[in-house]
């Protein structure tokens, strides 16, 4: 538990004491991998946002609970942070899955979600999990991460994909929107596979890619199995024959890849800590002077950043931290961070953002460098989301 | 098209890999009839040996005559503070190992934090054998299990602890009147089982990486290779038990997901153990 | 000796015990009234994971089985509940009360194939262990990768049961504090079912099995007969606990069938104490919350604490923590 500030006092809820916020982070398990930058960059925003003076003059709690892996672990979780801590809102959860688990929680209990995860898309009838008035969406979408670069890596290495995912909701309905727009380029999918979490070895997953006329291995494979995936995939010498696109593997991933491995690997975000823009350059200096110089940033990392000032400036611009004050105040919000101008749309509480395109490179070799880490092949500064498939206006279920 | 060649190798990477993991456990609970559930809890401590030393800066050679020795001595503790007064009580030496896995998994938490290590790979570049491209790193496997099952085949049969060491597992009062030290040679060989578990977690550290949970992958495994393979049966056992377990979960991978066929194999395993409780090289 | 004087004295053995027993139950009724909802909510859940510890504790305490694989039965009847939401097997009839029957029914069966598959051969009884350990494992596999029927990983969502009398009303449990009574009326039906079972002549062949297998055997019992019909009524009070979860939690997805959660399940047992049902049910409880306190004070180092006491008990103190105290005050064996 972490306690930014420590103010006598009730819980919140209230309209004196601290304004408390309920931080669900993967801190250990499958997803370690992203925890920490996760969790790192709320409590940076709301250090900065108490630094300011608060929200209405309130301090900001955090209270940090680890999710794990499994769903059931944030059910409880997030049961704890609103029903025993008493939160005023909830930031995070990261894997869709996890978000799905507390979306019922936060629906019953009237809470809003800040939801910083690059996620598949909203869709009804993933409510509440998605299309939810409570929940905001601070991630990227497959209409800005994937389909903006279909042309390009079509013409460039080949219009056949083999997809290869995760066994959960965010690889197959990302890889369904991912399909659509493949079909409109006439390319085509030679193969699609839904692998358990937790398998370690990929062995006949990568016979068969092996074996396909695929050009592209496109990849939603998540946590510790995109590393000894790209691992395996590479000690069969498979990355000199296909090109391999991943949705999932920021920073941190690749760090755990390895240079080897990750070699000439395609990834593709709103974010990269390797952006050189002067916004995002001192958003890096102040990470590493909080956390230490090896401490790195993703995608992930930045949105909880932007998750947490968009919240404290809805709450401070309506007043107040009640629910419904908070959707109104955050709906049609924007905010200059580190990537520059970010909106959240109103109507389906989801982000423009920028979208990159970058590539590994051949001279990437100390895993410490996060910034050597990617080079920028394209680039478009900001993407506006295809419309949610949700019924419109968004409600909370009642 | 089936493609041959690729089940071929997987079948035998998967042998190997369980002939390493398993190796350890046929000693412990094949040859001395100790159920230790903290067998994948010691083929952690193994991979995390070969993260801490190559994060060290040695070779991941150095880790491979580092982690046994550690490992074993892990075992030490274990076999001197409790599974010594425990030999004549099964299901408590049972659950006591289980506590022993407990506590181990949660100390590696401690001291290495929670998110899964990497481990060096010496031999990550494929290599081309007859037109297909094979991971070296698995062919090496393959090389260190045979050589396993023949130094430790050799060391029990012929050497002169191995041959004190069976006396006392067949009978342990003769032996003792016989003269022999009963309890050391009962430490010895829990050192040598335990050791061997170290060993395996550093091998397959460098594919598998250092993650708390590694182990734990290989513990019913094991046990289901030592079980179906016969207790008792060091070579024949282990060998016959890692090919059918791991070598029928790969042939079965390739028509279906892993985690079916492993299921698959299990309920199989399950079958045979009914239909042969001795396992099937057992029987003495 | 006549009726009256055999009642007397069986109630002057039990007369400690069974004051402790009532007392615990008073306490359970009331509660609530003191309890916030939420805590309702996780004393609730403790009830549930206590039923789940009873399955166990009769069958390793009574019989002498060690099964590692009762989450098996429990993920199982918590799929059920959520199953019958999702497809409403009966339609017109409240699924909560048709998982209800079905859980145990369907546990009850499976567990009586694996007994007759396992019990009626030579399979040493450590052996079992394994094997029912696999059991969970293979569960847990089935669940994450069968995903068309167990919803895989993400997990089948479903809502709050309600009690109900056909055409005359229905009403949903969503208050906690209402849904603890269900889980304590749970926990003490099962409990005196167990109770029921081990102090009648049934029970003294258990005990008799569980002393001396051939021996009994050789008296003449079909001892793995008797094996069997403990194992299906364990499964069947293990399927009714995961189907009440189900619902309580509204969520159900692999680990509630897993691996982890079996071995656990045998900690419960065996610190609070093996031979005896209270003993089972004492160490679901309280394992559990002292589970929730101490996470909150130093997050999951208290799975360290845990290995500590439980080879402690193990090696030195193996009666558990009510088998202690019910030798000190000579409850008996047939709690």
């Amino acid at each position: 538990m972490t306690a930014l500030t420590g103010c006598l006092g009730g819980g919140g809820g209230g309209s004196s004491g601290p304004v408390r916020v309920g931080v669900l982070s993967p801190l250990s398990g499958a997803w370690t991998v992203y925890g920490e930058a996760h969790r790192r960059g709320f409590e940076l925003a709301m250090q900065e946002v108490n630094d300011n003076g608060g929200i209405n003059g309130r301090d900001v709690e955090v209270i940090v609970e680890d999710t794990q892996t499994d769903p059931s672990t944030v059910t409880e979780k997030a049961q704890k942070v609103i029903r025993q801590d008493n939160v005023d809102v909830v930031a995070g959860t990261f894997s869709s899955a996890s978000r799905n688990a507390a979306a019922p929680v936060v629906t019953q209990e009237d809470k809003v979600l800040l939801y910083p995860t690059f996620y598949e898309g909203q869709d009804q009838e993933n409510f509440p999990g998605t299309c939810n008035d409570l929940l905001f969406m601070f991630g990227i979408v497959p209409s800005q991460q994937a389909a903006p670069w279909m042309d390009y890596m079509t013409s460039e290495h080949g219009s056949n994909f083999y997809m290869v995912g995760s066994d959960y909701v965010w690889p197959r309905f990302t890889n369904q929107r991912v399909k659509q727009s493949l079909e409109e380029l006439g390319g085509n999918v030679v193969g699609e596979e839904y692998i358990p979490l937790g398998t370690s070895d990929f062995g006949s997953v990568l016979s068969r890619i092996s074996n396909s006329d695929a050009d592209i291995v496109f990849g939603t494979l998540t946590g510790t199995d995109t590393i000894a995936f790209a691992k395996q995939f590479y000690s069969r010498g498979l990355n000199e024959e296909f090109t391999y696109w991943t949705v999932d593997d920021e920073e941190f991933a690749t760090q755990g890849k390895g240079p080897q491995a990750a070699r000439g690997t395609y990834v593709s975000f709103d974010y990269f800590q390797t952006i050189d823009t002067d916004l995002n350059n001192q958003f890096v200096d102040k990470v590493k002077s909080q956390y230490g110089e090896d401490a790195g940033m993703d995608t992930v990392g930045a949105a909880m950043y932007n998750a947490g000032h968009m919240f404290a400036n809805a709450a401070n611009e309506v007043g107040s931290v009640n629910t419904d004050d908070i959707i109104s105040g955050l709906e049609g919000q924007s905010f200059t961070g580190p990537q520059g101008e970010v909106t959240m749309r109103e109507q389906d509480h989801q982000m423009v953002l920028p979208s990159y395109l970058v590539q590994v490179p051949d001279d990437w070799s100390d895993t410490n460098d996060f910034e050597g880490m990617f080079e920028i092949v394209d680039q478009k500064e900001s993407v506006t989301p295809a419309t949610a498939n949700c019924d419109f206006p968004l409600g909370k279920g009642n | 098209m089936i493609d041959f060649a690729s089940i071929i190798s997987q079948t035998l990477f998967a042998t190997s890999i369980l002939i390493v993991a398993a190796l350890g456990l046929a000693i412990i609970f094949g040859m001395m009839g100790v159920i230790n559930l903290a067998h994948g809890a010691l083929i952690t401590v193994g991979a995390y040996v070969a993260y801490a030393v190559t994060n060290a800066g040695l070779s991941i050679w150095a880790a491979f005559l580092v982690a046994p020795v550690v490992v074993a001595l892990v075992g030490l503790v274990m076999e001197r503070t409790v599974i010594n007064r425990l030999y004549d009580r099964p299901v408590d030496t049972l659950l006591a190992t289980w506590g022993f896995a407990l506590v181990i998994q949660e100390l590696i938490k401690v001291i290495f934090g929670t998110s899964a290590q990497s481990v060096p790979n010496p031999y990550s570049a494929p290599v081309e054998i007859m037109g297909a491209n094979l991971p070296q790193y698995r062919i090496f496997l393959t090389a260190l299990a045979a050589g396993l099952l023949v130094v430790t085949y050799v060391t029990f049969k012929y050497t002169d602890f191995g041959v004190k060491s069976r006396a006392v597992i067949q009978n342990d009062e003769m032996a003792g009147l016989l003269g022999t030290d009963v309890r050391s040679i009962y430490m010895w060989t829990f050192m040598i089982g335990a050791g061997l578990a170290g060993l395996a977690g550093a091998a397959v550290a460098p594919i598998v990486g250092a993650d708390p949970r590694t182990g734990l992958g290989y513990l019913v495994q094991s046990f289901f290779v030592v079980i179906v393979g016969g207790t008792g049966q060091l070579l024949a056992g282990t060998l016959g038990g890692s090919g059918l377990i791991g070598g029928s979960a790969a042939a079965l991978s390739f028509v279906s997901s892993q985690t079916f066929a492993q299921t698959v194999v299990f309920a199989l395993a399950i079958v045979v153990i009914r239909l042969k409780p001795e396992g099937l090289f057992g029987g003495t | 000796m006549s009726y009256i004087d055999r009642t007397k004295v069986a109630f002057g053995d039990a007369s400690g015990s069974t004051k402790v027993i009532l007392t615990g139950a008073v306490i359970g009724f009331l509660l609530p009234a003191v309890l916030s909802p939420y805590f309702a909510f996780l004393a609730a859940q403790y009830y549930l994971f206590a039923l789940l510890a009873l399955s166990l504790g009769l069958l390793w305490g009574y019989v002498g089985i060690l099964s590692f694989g009762q989450a098996a039965f429990f993920g199982l009847g918590a799929y059920i509940m959520a199953w019958s939401f999702q497809y409403m097997f009966v339609p017109g009839i409240n699924p909560a009360y048709v998982a209800l029957v079905l859980a145990p029914l369907v546990n009850g069966a499976i567990a009586g194939v694996l007994g007759l598959f396992l019990f009626y051969s030579d399979v040493k009884d450590v052996y079992f262990v394994i094997i029912t350990l696999a059991l969970s494992v293979i569960l847990e596999q089935l669940a994450v990768s069968v995903t068309s029927i167990f919803g895989g990983f993400n997990g089948i969502y479903l809502p709050r049961m309600a009690v109900s009398i056909p055409g005359v009303f229905n009403y949903q449990l969503s208050n906690d504090r209402l849904f603890y009574y269900v889980t304590l009326l749970a926990l003490v039906g099962g409990y005196l079912v167990c109770r029921r079972i081990v102090r009648s002549d049934f029970g003294e062949t258990l005990l008799a099995i569980k002393e001396n297998e051939a021996r009994t055997k050789s008296l003449g019992y079909n001892t793995a007969r008797y094996k069997t019909l403990v194992f299906m009524v364990a499964g069947a009070l293990a399927g009714v606990a995961g189907a009440l979860y189900a619902t309580l939690a509204q969520f159900v997805s692999p680990p509630v069938t897993g691996f982890v959660l079996s071995t656990e399940v045998v900690i419960w047992v065996a610190v609070g104490g093996r031979g005896l049902l209270l003993g089972a049910i004492t160490g679901g409880i309280l394992i559990n919350a002292a589970s929730t306190v101490l996470s909150s004070l130093v997050a999951d180092r208290y799975i360290l604490i845990l290995g500590l006491i439980f080879i402690a008990v193990v090696v030195a103190f193996r009666k558990g923590v009510v088998g202690y105290v019910a030798d000190r005050y000579d409850w008996g064996e047939k709690l």
